[in-house]
Parts: C-alpha cells; structure tokens; sequence
C-alpha cells in the first residue's frame, strides 16, 4: 500500500488554567483534536500578519492570472479536462525539424 | 464554525481562481478566502499542479505560468504530495477500474486516492466528478 509522507515535529506549549479552557471549548465546540485547533490557530495568525508569506501568499498571484489571455471560456473551470486534452494547435517545428527540412530541399 | 481543517484543491478550482471570466470565479473566491480565513490548508499532487501549469502555458506563456507554480509551491496553505507510482497504483485500482463507466481523468483518480488515504472528505473543486466519487464540495 502506497505511504503519504507526513512530517511531524512535537512541539510542547504550556498554557495557563485560561488558556487551556479556551482550548479544551474551541475543540468541543469544533469537534476537532486540540492539536489540529492550535495549528489552525497558528495558520490563521500566520495569514493575518502583515509582510509575510504566510498561507494563501500565492492567492494574489493565482487570481486573475488568465485575465490577460485572450478568449479564456467561462466554463473553463468546470470544462479543464476537454480544453486541455483536446486537439491542440501544433507546435512551432523545433530546429533540428527546420533544419532537415531544408536539407532535403 | 470550522467546516474543514483539510480539504484538497483541484485543477478546477485553481482555473477558477485565475481567471474572472470563469462562471465560478466569485464563488470560488469567497470559498478560497472563507477557507484561508479559517486556518485550512488544500492537499493535493503535482499532477494538478501539472494541469494547472499546462493550461497557464497555453494561454499566458511560460513566464506567467511559472510564476504562478512558484508561488503555489511556497505557499504553506498548499501540501503538494508527489504523484507517486504507488498512489497512481491505488488510483487505478480503487478509482479508475471501480468506477470503468466513468470518465474519471487520472489526475482525479490519484486525488481521490490521496484523499482517501489521509482521510480528507472536502475537496475545493467545480468538478462533478468529485461526487461521483463520494466526495463533498467546499462551499
């Protein structure tokens, strides 16, 4: 059976009485393990902090990246496979190709 | 309320992300704001990125679909998972030939298989096939 590699680091955090409340109410109200609500915790800080490549630093990069292109289908999304794997226009001939061709000419 | 701590991503979702003309770029905003507010993270393999980088080639030129890679592979919100032979194995058996009258496309299949390996439920995609495979949509 195929393995996904998962790296792991345990890292130990005390909290105060307070603290550790507002963990143990996050993941019941969450219903998730208190170590996935500390990480999820730690992303969304990361998000918030200003100059930093912190998660979703690549969203402003990727949004509109196709607004330039010309003729993009608006069903492009839902469509991807039919559009990427249909006919497409040939290739400019590489050099080695051009050169024969003339070769034989 | 924290809907999905791990959801993975599809080509599709990332298509409509790139490009506003697309009937669900709005939608797919709101999903891929709400999910990064949320503290999630997408998984997916290097075959989406792969797609993705084909469309981009094909329509913005190599400069633009490069950058755009590169910032998907230094953003610590994506988990990108080697395509490996083993996972593209799984995805064969479990997905391709389980479900022969479908026209599930590798990439998904190997998705699929992933998902079910880390036990993910949600995948961020405009893609039926997803349902088909037993899998819930973000929205």
């Amino acid at each position: 059976m195929a393995k996904v590699r998962k790296v792991r680091e345990p890292v130990q955090v005390y909290l105060d009485d307070r603290d550790r409340a507002l963990l143990d109410a996050a993941a019941a109200r969450t219903a998730l393990p208190r170590a996935e609500v500390l990480r999820i915790a730690l992303r969304r800080l990361a998000a918030e902090l200003p100059g930093t490549r912190g998660p979703g630093a690549a969203l402003p990069a990727l949004i509109g990246a196709l607004d330039a292109a010309d003729g993009v289908p608006t069903d492009l999304a839902a469509r991807h496979d039919d559009y990427l794997y249909a006919a497409a226009p040939a290739k400019p001939k590489s050099v080695r190709e051009r050169r024969n061709r003339r070769a034989r000419k | 309320m924290i809907a999905a701590a791990t959801a993975a991503i599809d080509t599709s979702a990332l298509l409509a992300l790139a490009s506003s003309r697309d009937q669900y770029h709005r939608t797919a905003v709101d999903v891929a704001r709400r999910f990064r507010t949320r503290g999630g993270r997408w998984i997916a393999t290097t075959l989406v990125l792969g797609e993705l980088h084909g469309h981009l080639l094909k329509r913005i030129g190599p400069a633009g679909a490069r950058r755009v890679v590169e910032a998907l592979l230094a953003d610590p919100i994506f988990v990108w998972h080697d395509a490996s032979v083993e996972l593209v194995r799984g995805a064969m058996d479990r997905w391709i030939t389980r479900f022969a009258d479908q026209r599930f496309s590798l990439t998904d299949a190997v998705t699929f298989e992933l998902m079910r390996m880390m036990n993910v439920r949600a995948a961020f995609a405009f893609d039926r096939d997803f349902t088909t495979a037993g899998y819930v949509l973000l929205d």
